[in-house]
């Protein structure tokens, strides 16, 4: 929401600069998003002048050549807008008129024709940016003023964020009321008067009571709908808004000075001249004022005449009944609509609007009085006419304040600070509560509509917090305790799996849990490329080996700790390797490329085992990888490696014996390491694979294997005694397996 | 001067020249067996001192010593001087090369902001949480104090899952870690002290600020008297460890539906004053709402408590200087090496 330095002044006094008053504002929760300063810079040489005549450029195309009137003389103007016509007043920049940036006005030849001065655009002169081209002035704008004059003095706006618990603070009257909590100073709210003539014809029907537990309207006749006067048109300009007519620009203006949205009827448009405030059909059509068509359900609720809805309630009005330019008679509708209700058929429809922006959060059910009396004087005073008398006003059920207590000691208890008692009740009563009670212990303080945050204790308490001020605070260290959970060990062991595979050379990767395709789906996918949820994190890592290798990054190891999810939407913690490239990076050596046993080897430190795959070449060339590309995934080992147990270190030494065997290709290492494992030889501490040899005297389709056989006893082996166990060993493996044992 | 001494000097001679004019270990190892060997010529004239007059021997003898002893050494240092030309023949090593390097994986950056952020709350003794990743509206939202047409809904704009509505709702991606509160406040009484740090999920297509995955952790502390002072305490103490002991912290009123009151937390370290940003907005607390404690059983005014949470990415992107948010899950390992 947008409001201004200027405007905010007229409510409250403060002696903040706007620099200060963004900070006050941001620390009392108002977020400050966008402070700019608006005029206040309009050098004197500019006049406001008047057009005569215009005609094309001799030597261009897109520039035209005008003669103004600047009050004492005519001037030559070389323009490149094309947003004016004679008679049009503008801005004009004469001579000597220092425009900023060291960008100063002089008579000069523009394209070989005699320009004395600059016709402005609103954005020259730092004022809103309204129209496209020059600012074009009411047509009662004074020739020869200066326009620094005329527009007044320079204004700061303030673009500020409003958490939704407080609507209040969608108004410039919502903003001076917590500046008069914060300094103490009065709020100053203009005096409505006005005097009322002429009955009241029309006639208001509620039939949703549940949907708009208020509804008024006011009637102002005779009124003559023209162009707003000019501080109005720039009031609105200043925020945001676009000027429409006399009429509607006041609701505008009251929507932003009280926060309440208001509705204006063209009465005579009204069927029957009534309102009747209903659920709509099923499938009823409405077109809205800004031309959008819709189709209501019976969840909805608008504001219908006699035969059809000219109104989407809280949202926007409708085509059918809107003030035009024939206008004569007005019905101002001011309610109060149920948030939630508003909430929906704002989103089902898509139509979302500053009115629906407040109803949905909460509208003063009270304060609607004040605004639309306020508009309706605002409109007699501008547009002429009379305020029929009275008002036509279906009040549901009379408005009970709500009454909120306080214990001071819960005060203390929550934020850890003495406040003193008078400051918690005079920060109450600042924010325009009442006290209601007022113990020794606690207190009742009654609400104000406008305050629909308020309802509990705890709401109270953040008041007290908020305008005592959080940095009054002190921080205080927590006394120690300590706890676990189970899943404490989880992630410690989460941990250990990173380190292990960190030090093996694989970097962490995380990778988006939406992809393509997967066997669970979203509802309401942005996009199809991420419509469904990963049902394995290797084709995230895939994905990350093709961009690493794109950026001619080849040698690369990821693994990824992540979930994935089956179609019935179970997680499981998953672990995926990936690899491509060579062994070592970074190496000026010529290293081997990745294989397969890289894999297994990481799986091996973890003390896990799991199907490592290599991606089929084909596959693999699709996504640009030229090297062989391995991948592993398995549920997230939870303990990695057996628990420690310490063992007597050896006091004997071991005695080795190598032996190398030649064995067809499809004998197994696991085939060697079993028939070894059956020999029993009762000395034999461990055997070791050190080489595969192929080729060479080895014939084809044979391979050799040599194992390294470490044997150890409780005492000193003799040469001979392990020679015996070695000779036994190579005949019974020879008994046992197709090989040929070959002498070292 | 005996036979056996002129026998001896000229022996010396010999020995000394051939020493000296050898170039090779092996043919060394000969020289030391002609001359000081078992078999060697010194050793054969030592065997002769028996013969000699008695007046004689101790001369001869200590002679014979001294030609053996100096003979041992010239081989020695001849070998040595032999051996130090054999290292440095062939091309010299080029000590300029890089090392040889294994180089190891990193954990990725968000990860190892987890990991930090853990840690410092173990240390104040809380205790690690989680929870599944495709929650329910009722922890989602309805237990945090966001009733279906709660505007605050609306922050959050939430991936729904499809899959049948559970007794507690529809079914949808977590957009906060915040059901974490939930879940532990239902399975244990206070005192409570537990971070949960965990990825979490908006509607947001993906661009160099938004992702429509990210992290989160957030804490949760409650108890019989667990106070703004507290908050600020413990908030205060984990970002001076986390990121320098000159952070400074300032929080500003703010709303969220699960806390009252709500803060924002703002801070300023010399490192993002270095870079000319004075106040970053980093994260967000409060004292957790009474109507949490409902959703979850608590007895009416039993307990107090505090909530705070930040994203990963955010501090990660501040700290680090990162622009783009999609660098976290490229995965380029010149990205992944840098942390």
């Amino acid at each position: 929401m947008k409001f201004t330095y200027n405007w905010l002044k007229q409510y409250v006094d403060f002696a903040w600069s706007p620099q200060e008053l963004a900070e006050k504002l941001t620390f009392a929760g108002i977020e400050v998003e966008d402070v700019q300063t608006l005029g206040g810079k309009i050098p004197e040489q500019v006049v406001i002048a008047q057009v005569l005549s215009s005609e094309k450029h001799p030597n261009a195309d897109k520039l035209t050549v005008a003669r103004v009137n600047d009050g004492s003389m005519e001037r030559q103007i070389v323009c490149g807008a094309k947003n004016y016509k004679v008679g049009d007043k503008v801005p004009l920049a004469l001579p000597g008129a220092a425009m900023g940036a060291g960008f100063t006005i002089k008579e000069s030849k523009l394209r070989g024709v005699m320009s004395q001065g600059m016709m402005c655009s609103a954005e020259e002169l730092g004022l809103p940016k309204g129209e496209d081209g020059l600012l074009i002035l009411p047509a009662d704008a004074p020739v020869g003023k200066k326009f620094a004059e005329y527009v007044g003095p320079g204004d700061t706006v303030f673009d500020i964020e409003v958490t939704p618990n407080r609507p209040d603070w969608l108004s410039v009257i919502g903003i001076a009321r917590e500046i008069a909590a914060l300094t103490g100073n009065p709020l100053r709210l203009t005096e409505v008067s006005f005097t009322e003539s002429g009955d009241l014809q029309a006639s208001v029907r509620v039939d949703a009571a549940d949907l708009c537990p208020r509804y008024t309207a006011r009637m102002i006749r005779g009124v003559k709908i023209g162009p707003s006067p000019a501080w109005l048109k720039q009031a609105l300009e200043k925020v945001g808004l676009r000027s429409i007519n006399n009429v509607v620009d006041v609701t505008n203006y009251v929507l932003m000075e009280c926060g309440h949205p208001l509705h204006a009827f063209d009465y005579n448009l009204l069927r029957g001249h009534r309102i009747i405030v209903r659920r709509a059909e099923n499938g009823e059509r409405y077109e809205a004022i800004d031309d959008s068509k819709h189709e209501l359900t019976s969840e909805m609720l608008v504001i219908a005449d006699a035969e059809r809805a000219v109104a989407l309630a809280g949202i926007m009005g409708g085509k059918n009944s809107e003030i035009n330019d024939a206008t004569t008679d007005v019905l101002l509708e001011a309610a109060y609509f149920n948030p939630p209700n508003i909430r929906r058929t704002s989103k089902r429809l898509g139509l979302s609007t500053d009115a629906s922006y407040r109803f949905e959060r909460g509208t003063d059910i009270e304060g609607l009085v004040a605004a639309t009396n306020r508009a309706a004087a605002l409109i007699q005073q501008l547009a002429g006419g009379q305020i029929a008398r009275g008002m036509i006003d279906a009040l549901a059920k009379p408005v009970v304040k709500c009454r909120v207590s306080c214990r001071y000691a819960q005060v203390n208890r929550l934020l850890g600070v003495e406040v003193p008692v008078e400051t918690v009740k005079k920060i109450f009563v600042g924010l325009g509560m009442s006290v209601t009670k007022d113990e020794a212990a606690d207190c009742e303080v009654e609400v104000p509509t406008f305050r629909v945050d308020l309802e509990r204790e705890a709401d109270l308490i953040e008041e007290v917090c908020r305008i005592y001020g959080v940095e009054k605070i002190s921080a205080a260290i927590l006394p120690g305790t300590a706890q676990v959970s189970a899943f404490d060990a989880q992630w410690d062991a989460r941990r250990r799996v990173r380190e292990v595979l960190n030090a093996l050379g694989f970097h962490e990767a995380l990778n988006q849990t939406m992809v393509q395709e997967g066997a669970a789906k979203l509802q309401n996918p942005l996009t199809s490329e991420m419509s469904a949820l990963r049902e394995s994190l290797v084709p995230g890592l895939l994905q990350n080996l093709r961009t690493n290798v794109s950026r001619h990054e080849y040698n690369v190891r990821l693994f990824e700790i992540g979930r994935v999810f089956a179609s019935d939407g179970k997680e499981t913690l998953k672990l995926a390797l990936a690899a491509t490239g060579r062994r070592t990076t970074g190496d000026w050596e010529r290293t081997e490329r990745i294989d397969y046993f890289d894999l297994k080897g990481a799986l091996e430190e973890l003390g896990v085992s799991a199907e490592i795959k290599e991606i089929p070449a084909a596959q693999a060339r699709k996504m640009d990888l030229r090297d062989a590309v391995y991948v592993a995934e398995l549920d997230l080992p939870t303990v990695i490696k057996a628990e420690k147990q310490f063992r007597e270190l050896p006091k004997f030494p071991s005695v080795v014996r190598d032996m190398a065997m030649v064995v067809p290709e499809e004998v197994r290492h696991a085939d060697v390491l079993a028939a070894v494992e059956k020999c029993q030889s009762k000395d034999l501490e461990s055997v070791e694979l050190f080489d595969i040899f192929r080729g060479g005297q080895i014939p084809e389709g044979k391979k050799s294997l040599a194992y390294s056989l470490t044997f150890r006893a409780d005492r000193n082996l003799t040469d001979a005694e392990v020679n015996a166990a070695h000779e036994q060993m190579k005949r019974q493996l020879q008994q046992m397996l197709p090989c040929e044992i070959r002498e070292s | 001067m005996t036979d056996l001494e002129q026998q001896l000097q000229s022996l010396r001679a010999e020995a000394e020249a051939a020493i000296a004019a050898c170039g090779d270990a092996q043919a060394l190892l000969q020289i030391k067996s002609k001359y000081i060997g078992p078999q060697g010529a010194v050793t054969a004239a030592l065997k002769q001192l028996g013969a000699l007059p008695k007046e004689d021997k101790p001369r001869v003898g200590k002679l014979a010593n001294e030609v053996k002893t100096a003979l041992a050494a010239a081989i020695e240092a001849r070998q040595a001087d032999l051996e130090a030309k054999a290292s440095t023949s062939g091309p010299a090593i080029d000590t300029t090369l890089p090392g040889r390097r294994h180089r190891i994986g990193h954990q990725h950056p968000l990860t190892q902001i987890f990991e930090q952020t853990v840690a410092i709350f173990r240390r104040m003794g809380f205790a690690v949480e989680d929870g599944p990743e495709i929650e329910d509206e009722w922890h989602c939202f309805d237990a945090l104090n966001t009733p279906a047409d709660h505007p605050a809904r609306d922050i959050q704009d939430t991936l729904y899952v499809d899959l049948p509505k559970g007794e507690r709702g529809r079914y949808l991606l977590r957009t906060h870690t915040s059901p974490v509160q939930i879940r532990t406040m239902l399975k244990r009484k206070p005192p409570i002290r537990i971070v949960a740090p965990g990825r979490v999920f908006r509607r947001d297509n993906p661009d160099a600020t938004h992702s429509p995955t990210f992290h989160q952790i957030e804490g949760l502390y409650v108890d019989k008297n667990v106070t703004v002072a507290d908050l600020k305490g413990t908030v205060e103490f984990f970002f001076k460890q986390l990121l320098d002991p000159e952070t400074k912290v300032r929080f500003r009123p703010h709303f969220f539906p699960y806390t009252e009151p709500s803060f924002e937390i703002d801070l300023s370290t010399p490192h993002f004053r270095a870079r000319g940003k004075e106040w970053i907005e980093i994260a967000g607390c409060g004292m957790v709402d009474p109507n949490v404690f409902k959703a979850v059983g608590y007895p009416d005014d039993a307990y107090t408590g505090w909530a705070f949470g930040f994203g990963i990415e955010r501090l990660a992107m501040v700290q680090y200087g990162i622009t783009d948010i999609r660098l976290f899950t490229e995965n380029d390992v010149r990205f992944l090496e840098q942390f």
